[in-house]
């Protein structure tokens, strides 16, 4: 037991290293950039005092470092600072808007999981037969497919045509459908390809075989092998996070949902950029979070995985 | 459960544990490597699809005798017609026209954003896995990083810096997907240098830079060059989606992002406008990626 909380200790703190270079990667890459923010938030009819002032509440005139180290300090008191477009803190508007944001990927991911994984192990099982074909074709499609084209079509075929579902916002459970689907096409894409492949390497080992010596039904031994396959899958699952948020930027402004993903192009396009910089770190930390307790997963799923 | 062995009768390598090792093969590898590719037939199909693309953008101004950005407010919104075999957008501009120049922005972004991921991760990729122990450590920490941006955000924020236009979008996509390159250099590098002819080069006081250029790097090539074939699909997206929120390749030029970027505000009016770039996307993503799976499964069968 000593040794599994040692080993949490240690990758919470790798997670949490990892953060601190986000933020210093965010922190660079805003330093570098072109034009003045100050200005910019300012308004072109300032006076040379107030976007001296506005700099000057930034912190934009002082060194990199003393950005960084100030900026972490205001994150550690749950600080990130106030939008100069809204004039509202950062995190308040972010916590306002996260939940739907998150609650589009935890769909989307369980609908991969639920279409995707079935799928791999039916095309693993029927290997080189028409199941394995077809599937072959859906995953291969799906991750080839622009998730904003996915999501326009969707909204063509069930909003526009056929008039069965809302083509965007966040009114009603029903408005939850094109957006999670559009997300999980692409999310069961991965999975199912992942979990075919994995799936024909553990059908294939030993143990399988023993328990289809013992003439168990073939469902059986598909049992053994999936278990044992769970963990390359659950790694995708996790994986496939950071990308299914960024999916999930482009889903967000293709249904007009109210997450935060929007509010980070929007704030792009207005140069908000502490609410750029709030929302990129938010997103890292989600895919930190998440990839942190799948490391922690493995060791409940499969005791033999002991990495320290 | 005697269908069980038949899989893996096929073939006699396939249970070796040791990556390619060709030396018993009868036939050169290279020639083996080619006919399964050529079996493949998904991955052939892809080759012609591509190849498909690729005429079409290189011969436009012979096979379309529209100009891609001239403009006839008349014309807007025209149906699939024999004059305009995909129809007209919203500002009468024909729809195959700017598909086939199109293809000249998107697929030179796709490729050239994957050869600046190549560029720089391979190197950096090599350098940590051979190296090992600290430098392996610190460059894999700055790969955890920027991993955790994942490659849309990472362009993404990329643009927001560097601004929009072609040229930028190109390098924020290459940025972007550049940290997975990393991981697959080190991953190889990681193994040949546990080789007998990199153990051999050291004994006879080879250095380590000449032995990176000389050993490490062209054997860790192939399986480079498979994953970038995968990875020219996932840049053209990312490109095509920055291109989509208006922050890639900017109107007129006719690049397919950002004409389903346009077409999005005729949604209702005219959806027939979003087919077809939509459609344009999905088959170049598709072949890049059934050639590179074709291309993988070619190297090792084992995968099939």
């Amino acid at each position: 037991m000593g040794a599994f909380i040692n080993y949490c200790v240690r990758r919470l703190l790798a997670a949490i290293v990892t953060l601190l270079g986000v933020v210093a990667v965010l922190i660079f890459t805003f330093q570098v950039l072109p034009g003045d923010p100050a200005r910019v938030i300012a308004g072109p009819m300032a006076s040379a005092e107030a976007v001296a002032k506005i700099r000057d509440e930034m912190g934009l005139d002082r060194s990199a470092v003393t950005q960084y180290v100030e900026y972490v300090g205001k994150v550690l008191r749950g600080d990130l600072g106030t939008s100069p477009r809204t004039r509202v803190p950062v995190l308040d508007e972010i916590a306002e808007r996260l939940p739907y944001t998150v609650a589009l990927a935890v769909l989307g991911t369980l609908l991969g999981v639920i279409l995707g994984v079935p799928l791999g192990v039916v095309a693993a099982v029927r290997k080189d037969r028409w199941p394995d074909t077809l599937g072959s074709i859906v995953g291969v499609a799906g991750i080839s497919l622009p998730v904003f084209w996915t999501g326009i079509l969707l909204i063509v075929l069930f909003a526009v045509t056929w008039k069965i579902l809302p083509a965007g916002g966040a009114d009603s459970p029903a408005s939850y459908v094109l957006p999670s689907l559009t997300l999980g096409i692409f999310s069961m894409a991965i999975i199912s390809r992942m979990t075919r492949s994995t799936m024909i390497e553990k059908l294939d080992e030993d143990y399988v075989r023993t328990v289809r010596g013992k003439g168990v039904r073939e469902i059986t031994a598909t049992r053994h092998a999936l278990r044992n396959a769970a963990i390359p899958i659950l790694t995708v699952v996790s994986l496939q996070f950071g990308t299914l948020l960024g999916g999930a930027v482009l889903t967000e402004i293709i249904f007009s949902w109210p997450g935060i993903g929007r509010l980070l192009i929007e704030s792009i396009q207005a140069r908000d950029f502490p609410m750029v910089q709030g929302i990129v770190l938010i997103f890292a930390a989600m895919f930190i979070v998440v990839n942190f307790v799948t490391d922690i997963l493995y060791t409940v799923v499969d005791p033999r995985v002991r990495l320290y | 459960m005697t269908g069980m062995t038949s899989a893996t009768q096929q073939d006699p390598a396939a249970g070796a544990p040791a990556p390619m090792a060709d030396d018993d093969a009868p036939a050169a590898p290279q020639d083996r490597f080619l006919r399964r590719f050529v079996s493949n037939r998904a991955a052939t199909a892809g080759a012609i699809v591509l190849a498909i693309l690729i005429v079409m953008a290189l011969a436009a101004p012979w096979l379309s005798s529209w100009d891609p950005t001239l403009q006839d407010l008349s014309q807007a919104f025209q149906k699939p017609s024999a004059a305009h075999w995909l129809g007209t957008d919203n500002l009468g501009r024909d729809v195959l026209a700017r598909i086939m120049y199109g293809g000249r922005y998107t697929l030179l972004i796709g490729v050239i954003a994957v050869a600046i991921a190549a560029a720089i991760g391979v190197p950096i990729g090599l350098i940590s896995g051979y190296y090992g122990a600290s430098v392996d450590m610190v460059i894999q920490r700055g790969a955890d990083i920027l991993l955790s941006f994942n490659a849309f955000l990472l362009a993404l924020i990329l643009v927001a810096v560097l601004g929009v236009g072609m040229q930028s979008v190109t390098i924020a996509a290459g940025i972007g997907v550049m940290p997975q390159f990393i991981r697959i250099a080190r991953a190889e590098a990681l193994s040949i240098r546990e080789t007998d002819y990199v153990a051999a080069a050291v004994n006879f006081g080879s250095g380590s830079g000449r032995i990176i250029l000389r050993h490490v790097l062209p054997n860790a090539l192939t399986p480079v060059i498979v994953y970038a074939t995968l990875n020219i699909g996932t840049t053209i997206l990312v490109a095509a989606g920055l291109g989509f929120l208006g922050l890639g390749v900017q109107p007129p030029t006719p690049e397919w992002g950002s004409m389903l970027g346009e077409a999005r505000s005729y949604i209702f009016h005219a959806p027939m406008q979003m087919t077809f770039p939509g459609l344009a996307i999905f088959l170049a993503v598709l072949s890049f990626n059934l050639m590179g799976d074709g291309l993988r499964d070619a190297l090792d069968p084992e995968l099939r």
